[in-house]
């Protein structure tokens, strides 16, 4: 009997065997989308709070349950960043940005300046980037994860993926704006 | 396929992810574009470094404390949840609450707002779609079924919302409401009359081409023109088609008559409608002010240029010579709901990617028409920064194409002494016709009355049943609601009203914060019932009938609020407001909400982000007779089952 029916069944030591196996899971991408580890222990609790109280009547027939867990991590992940002030950026950091050429180069960016980037995209752009370059998930599972569909987790991985390289290009090109916030950017035109 | 075409298809060749078709496409290209395998090469290799960052910087692991905490934490919840007091104003809020955001939502060609249009058209080309969309397609009908199910949805989200143990701050919808109407009873300190006069264009046809038939029952250009007086509060508009000058829809008051008129097929004559203005609603038909108007043209100017969803093109030459600065929103994604017949019901905008959430709002009989992402782009007089005009395109094989705009032609505040015929006494070709029974009266009121047990069983015009006996620790709670459901069919000018005028809904709700809840007679069709995906019948032993659909965990985006409109990014949007926990409101929601600028209250439901982590029951119930009954709870579906046992007729 697996972990989910045996704490379906009334066997309540089940529930801290789940989270011993998928803590990481949670804990790993909340850290990834949210960037502290207190907040990921945060959210941590939280998630596993909402197994807690939505487990009794999980159905598998409706899912894994590794989806639904990336699901309410991600959920989570997104309702936390959205709680955040939005940055009002000053005229000349938006005009800087503009001179962004979509192009793509031939250099590549080192380990450092891609986290740097990441920190660029939007909190939808990096859950997806996280669930798939991280947990190598197939673009099928990312659309139950995210409920948006097939072709959405296709385009948005596109657009993030050039937008990535737009935001390295730009960090790497000795301009006066190369620190220039970019987080205007974010969204592409998906 | 072009090189652009196949770069498009990279990522999903590297990841795997592409149809066998696509895969010997990209093979074939690859075999003779160096350009091509470049960036391939240059895609696999960001592809590999983000993974290896992605583990890099992931070297993190929790705290030994975590489990102890989270234990800890459920304990608490268990606590909690055992004490926490049901909210029992909540409940007399959400009836009230409900149906005002139907009839909101289900008004057709209403101009009590068109002067946000007039003084802000750039966002709320979101509004002028909608509106636009129903008067094109005329089929109210749909619209109020879409509407019923989000209702339904949204009820239920109130309710949970509610009832969650929560110890965050909560913004009532009665705290808004009232703070709402506080906004609007402050007289304005601006004296005399507002004249604004506009151009719409709108060419659903770009959009939707299968809509293109209907289309063609309204002008494409439009010219709006307000006038609004500040003190009094009189306020007159009148829509005319451009070409012809005819007048398609008419609305205002006077402080004594409600004035409407519409007109939905060009050749038919405009009956305008004189209703007396019923004595409780006096408040309800003064026109809000709207604060933008007092906010200077620069400072909207710039809080649209620094909106992340904004970007800044330039500077241009404009048509008359002036330069005007020039900025461009991020696309928008427009959904489109097409009902089982064929009509168009909806437009409501979701976040791009949101599509999908859409096909999961259960719509009976309603899929989703996907629509190009629509382009605003909105034109500032460099010196004045006004906002002479917003254009809407579209991309199309990769071209650019115009779908709408909406053009300022006048702006200007008049003498408070100017005559201004608030009775339309000045139109020559229309029919002015007294609504003595104020049947006519577009918004109609509706009143929300809570009934006791024996008052509701005196008036109820079907067999009701009841839980009996009331289950232990449950109280009942009746609300009555004057509903009739207006729609306009394509072929009518005159709206129609169906037969079922009250709305029932019997409410058993506990400390523990469970709920049941009926609400009917139900009016979906049939039909509609049984081709929802995922419902299941359940036959009780007293003949009742159970649909009931649970749904885990919903995030359903469904946003909820009260409608209020506030200036945002220089222009009027609708925003979020009540009931919801500050901490769900956004950043700037939350700001809007604070800096009580609320200007507006007017109960609606839109769409946003809004997440509730609980496993609701959808469904319905029909009793013996065949009356059926629309059925929300956060019990289990067992529960349930064994509550619909207990049905019982009370008369």
């Amino acid at each position: 009997m697996d972990l989910i029916h045996r704490y379906q069944a009334g066997d309540e030591s089940a529930f801290a065997d789940l989270f011993e196996q998928y803590k990481n899971l949670v804990f790993k991408t909340a850290y990834l989308m949210l960037g502290t580890t207190e907040e990921a222990e945060d959210a941590l609790q939280e998630v596993f709070l909402k197994v807690h109280r939505s487990l009794a009547t999980y159905q598998s027939t409706k899912g894994a349950f590794t989806t639904w867990l990336h699901r309410l991590t991600v959920n989570h992940c997104l309702n936390q960043k959205r709680k955040r002030q939005l940055p009002l950026l000053p005229l000349q950091e938006i005009m800087g940005l503009g001179d962004v050429r979509p192009i793509w180069t031939e250099r590549l960016a080192d380990e450092e300046l891609l986290q740097q980037a990441l920190t660029h995209l939007s909190d939808k752009q990096r859950a997806v980037i996280i669930l798939r370059y991280y947990w190598d998930l197939p673009y099928l599972e990312i659309a139950q994860i995210l409920d948006i569909p097939l072709g959405t987790v296709r385009s948005r991985l596109n657009t993030t993926m050039k937008l990535l390289h737009q935001i390295l290009s730009k960090m790497d090109a000795p301009t006066p704006s190369a620190t220039a916030p970019l987080a205007l950017n974010q969204g592409g035109s998906e | 396929m072009n090189c652009q075409q196949i770069q498009n298809l990279l990522l999903a060749y590297l990841d795997g992810e592409v149809t066998p078709s696509e895969h010997t496409l990209v093979d074939t290209h690859l075999a003779g574009c160096y350009q091509c395998q470049q960036k391939l090469e240059t895609l696999s290799t960001l592809q590999l470094q983000l993974r290896q960052t992605l583990t890099h910087s992931s070297q993190v692991t929790p705290s030994p404390e975590a489990w102890s905490h989270l234990q800890e934490k459920i304990n608490r919840t268990n606590n909690e949840s055992s004490i926490t007091p049901a909210t029992s104003s909540a409940w007399l809020t959400i009836q009230q609450w409900v149906p005002l955001s139907w009839m909101e939502a289900a008004q057709p060609s209403i101009q009590k707002f068109s002067n946000w249009r007039r003084l802000a058209p750039n966002v709320s080309h979101k509004h002028l779609l909608t509106q636009l969309s129903l008067e094109t397609f005329g089929d109210i009908q749909m619209k109020k079924r879409y509407f019923f199910a989000t209702i339904t949805a949204v009820t239920l989200l109130l309710m949970t919302i509610f009832l969650l143990p929560d110890t965050t701050p909560i913004v009532s919808a009665q705290e808004v409401m009232e703070r709402s109407a506080a906004a609007q009873a402050t007289p304005s300190t601006i004296q005399g009359i507002l004249h604004t006069k506009s151009e719409g264009f709108f060419d659903m046809t770009a959009i939707h081409p299968e809509g293109s038939e209907a289309t063609t029952l309204i002008p494409k250009r439009i010219i709006y023109e307000d006038f609004i007086d500040l003190t009094s509060g009189n306020y007159r508009s009148v829509m005319q088609a451009a070409e012809t000058g005819q007048i398609m829809n008419i609305f205002g008051q006077d402080n004594t008559y409600i004035y409407f008129g519409h007109r939905q097929v060009a050749t038919e004559t405009l009956t305008l409608y004189r209703s007396i203005i019923p004595p409780d609603q006096q408040q309800g038909w003064q026109p809000f002010i709207p604060e933008p108007f007092e906010l200077d043209s620069q400072t909207l100017f710039e809080q649209a240029r620094q909106s992340p969803d904004v970007e800044y093109v330039g500077q241009e030459p404009w048509i008359d010579g002036r330069t005007v600065h020039v900025l461009r929103f991020k696309p928008l994604f427009e959904i489109s709901a097409e009902g089982a017949t064929g009509s168009v019901a909806t437009i409501t905008v979701f976040e791009p990617g949101d599509e999908g959430n859409l096909a999961n709002h259960d719509i009976p009989q309603m899929t989703a028409i996907e629509i190009p992402p629509i382009i605003s782009t909105m034109y500032y007089d460099a010196e004045t920064f006004e906002l002479l005009e917003t254009r809407e395109t579209i991309e199309q094989n990769g071209e650019e194409v115009l779908v709408g705009y909406h053009r300022q032609l006048l702006n200007e505040l008049l003498s408070p002494e100017t005559a201004i015929a608030w009775d339309y006494s000045d139109l020559a070709e229309i029919t002015v016709v007294d609504d003595t029974t104020g049947e006519h009266i577009p918004f109609l009121a509706f009143a929300t009355e809570i009934l006791s047990e024996e008052a509701f069983l005196a008036q109820v015009d079907f067999i009701p049943y009841l839980l009996t006996p009331t289950p232990d620790g449950y109280t009942l709670q009746i609300t009555a609601m004057d509903s009739p459901i207006v729609y306009f069919t394509e072929d009518t000018t005159e709206p129609t009203v169906e037969e079922a005028a009250m709305l029932y809904t019997m409410t058993y709700h506990n400390q523990e914060g469970k709920f049941i809840d009926l609400t009917g007679p139900d009016l979906f069709p049939r039909e509609a019932i049984d081709t929802l995906e995922g419902i299941e019948l359940y036959e009780a032993a007293n003949g009742v009938k159970f649909y009931g659909m649970p749904v885990d965990d919903i995030h359903s985006n469904v946003m909820i609020g009260n409608g209020a409109f506030a200036p945002h990014l220089g222009a009027v949007e609708m925003i979020m407001t009540a009931p919801l926990d500050l901490e769900d409101v956004t950043p700037e929601q939350s700001t809007i909400v604070e800096s009580g600028i609320i200007v507006d209250a007017v109960p609606s439901v839109g769409v946003g982000p809004v997440s509730i982590d609980d496993t609701i029951t959808f469904g319905f119930i029909e009793t013996p007779d065949g009356v059926r009954l629309s059925l929300t709870s956060n019990l289990s579906l067992d529960e349930i089952k064994q509550m619909i046992e207990t049905l019982a007729p009370a008369k």
